[in-house]
């Protein structure tokens, strides 16, 4: 067994974040330090910071020198760091999920990063490896390997438009945003923000006219939050494919930064199928694994495709017992569960705006729009809640079990394998204890997140869960 | 289940300990001179205070909690006791990690001591202090028992 340094790109990522926190302060200065006459102080501290710079160049070289790997039989060795050292080494079975990441500049450098993960829960990836382009490839191939090709799915520009413009969350664009803003604020101008959050509530006010300012500008950032994350989810998903082998899945996918993820099928332990309102007006739905050791992260088999295309596809992928299954039901008041609550509250706001407008003053026309917004997307949970009402089940089959239910707003349908079963249980609440009624919930291996159904009968349930065990 | 008998790390915890704990007397005694200064010797009683109790955690607590720091290996499990106030009690079944990693920071290198992680899928548990040869035994007793 040999141990192996990184391929030398592997530098730049050790190295970027520091040297860009001491470089980029002397970039707008460049041109005042160039033209301006001597002056002791500020020789000093752009030596101060040229050193600290170097400082962090070097660094980087030795984060570099003293990461090395080694792969022996059957296992993968990994040390690491400078002062504090990391030893770590683990038997190639455990592998749930394997990436490789070719970015832009690993591309001109002829690198891939190796992003290897096990069951174990680990914010990032177990072992990351920066290696040229062929020996990651063999690597790869060497620890999951790709026998007997099946079935390609390739998905369209159009189906991860779909997919992107139905599940972007503007709050996730904001939240991208905000340290770029930062960042450019730090290098370029320290008047950036206000000037971006004026001009885009000037935009907000060229649409829509006689809204008040700051909601003007706030609307305009939830947009623009909504595009950015819009885009983002464009370019990593574009030209996706998902190819079936024997033992494993490949997924591809990615515009700038294309990644490639290798899964184990014995790593796989739930399919959902996820619909949003928007996507249930085109007819269409998308697909999702839960893979061990991938945290929160879910990935994406097919990002959207109409009903009868999808079920074909995951048929192809995931074969299901063929017999026919038990199936639970919510009955008519377990139906009204899932938007009750939310209809009664939208119907209280509306009476109360209805008052509030029709005493003297009226009402401001910030709090009329809010109340709007706040009514607009009640009506939307109403929706989702009524449209999850008709598809909750629980269905049990031999292999595995399919649960329906509404997570957030939006309709989830998992197929967990049964061997793959984390956490199932019951809940009821006082209300329905009365009703009979009950709430199951199903949580698969790997997954932070459970699916429940509410509204069953409780009889039905505990009789599901007690096949389940 | 045939468990081992509950086992102490290494002696050499109670000086790592020490000097963590001693880190926490430079802003303490900072705190304090600086109030003495600033705002007289009243003001300046809670920072001493503090440092009092930084003192006292260097000389007592350091070896009440290496006391109450033990582990048992059994077969199927690792059973870790810790804790003075609030006790707590780990057991990792072996069956679960799935893989342990060995850290050694510049203190722990020059005290001759080694951390052990175990990576499970339910989370990390870590054992301080242990000695090298011991730390790599049982690095090898719990790696390749994990199931997927």
């Amino acid at each position: 067994m040999s141990w192996r340094r990184q391929h030398a790109s592997a530098l730049l990522q050790y190295g970027s974040g520091m040297l860009f926190a001491f470089i980029s302060p002397l970039i707008p200065l460049l041109p005042v330090i160039l033209s301006r006459p001597r002056d002791i102080i500020l020789d000093g501290a752009l030596a101060v910071q040229l050193m600290l710079a170097a400082g962090a160049a070097l660094w980087a070289v030795l984060c570099w020198r003293k990461s090395v790997w080694a792969a022996g039989f059957e296992r993968l060795y990994k040390k690491s760091g400078v002062l504090t050292a990391h030893e770590l080494s683990f038997d190639t079975h455990m592998i749930t999920s394997l990436e490789l990441e070719r970015g832009p500049v690993g591309a001109m450098l002829g690198s891939v990063r190796l992003n290897i993960r096990t069951r174990a829960v680990c914010r990032r990836a177990d072992i990351s490896l920066t290696l040229p382009r062929d020996r990651a490839a063999r690597m790869a191939g060497g620890l999951i390997p790709l026998k007997g090709g099946g079935k390609k799915y390739r998905a369209g520009m159009r189906s991860v438009a779909i997919m992107a413009a139905s599940g972007s969350n503007a709050a996730s664009g904001i939240l991208l945003i905000i340290p770029v803003i930062l960042k450019l604020r730090r290098i370029i101008d320290s008047a950036l923000p206000s000037r971006l959050l004026g001009e885009l509530g000037d935009a907000a006010l060229a649409v829509l006219p006689g809204l008040p300012p700051a909601l003007a500008a706030i609307s305009a950032v939830i947009a623009a939050g909504w595009l950015i994350n819009f885009i983002r989810v464009c370019l990593s998903y574009a030209g996706h494919t998902a190819a079936r082998f024997d033992s494993a899945l490949l997924i591809d996918r990615g515009a700038v930064v294309r990644r490639s993820l290798c899964v184990p099928l014995r790593a796989v332990s739930a399919v959902t199928t996820r619909q949003t309102l928007l996507m249930r007006l085109l007819g269409r739905s998308s697909c999702w694994m839960v893979v061990q050791g991938m945290g929160s992260e879910e990935c994406c088999l097919v990002p959207s495709a109409p009903g009868r295309k999808m079920r074909l596809e995951l048929a192809s992928v995931f074969p299901r017992q063929s017999q026919s299954p038990i199936i639970v039901k919510p009955d008519s008041a377990g139906r009204r569960k899932y938007y009750t609550a939310w209809a009664v509250t939208c119907a209280a706001g509306i009476i109360l705006w209805a008052r509030l407008s029709l005493e003297k003053g009226g009402v401001p026309p910030a709090v009329g729009t809010l109340a709007a917004a706040a009514a607009a997307l009640m009506l939307w949970r109403i929706l989702a809640g009524a449209l999850a009402s008709r598809r909750a089940a629980v269905k049990l089959y031999g292999d595995c079990v399919e649960i329906t239910g509404l997570r957030g707003l939006t309709v989830c349908t998992s197929r967990m394998f049964r061997g793959k079963i984390a956490q199932a249980g019951i809940v009821q609440s006082p209300i329905s204890r009365a009703q009979g009624l009950c709430t199951v919930y199903i949580r698969a291996r790997g997954s932070k997140k459970t699916l429940s159904c509410k509204g069953l009968p409780i009889d039905r349930a505990k009789n599901i869960i007690e096949r389940l065990r | 289940m045939a468990c081992a008998v509950p086992q102490h790390c290494s002696g050499r915890l109670i000086a790592l300990i020490r000097v963590y704990f001693a880190f926490l007397l430079i802003p303490a005694a900072g705190a304090a001179a600086g109030a003495w200064l600033m705002w007289g010797p009243v003001v300046a009683v809670i920072p001493a205070a503090l440092c009092v109790a930084v003192v006292w955690a260097v000389v007592f607590l350091a070896p009440m909690y290496y006391e109450s720091l033990t582990y048992t290996r059994c077969r199927d499990w690792l059973k870790i006791e810790r804790g003075i106030i609030c006790r707590q009690i780990v057991l990792v079944p072996r069956r679960q990690v799935q893989y342990v990693t060995l850290r050694a920071n510049p203190l722990e290198k020059l005290l001759g001591i080694r951390t052990l992680t175990f990576m499970t899928s339910g989370g990390r548990v870590s054992l301080g202090g242990l000695m090298p040869e011991d730390a790599a035994r049982m690095r090898a007793l719990f790696e390749n028992c994990a199931v997927i």
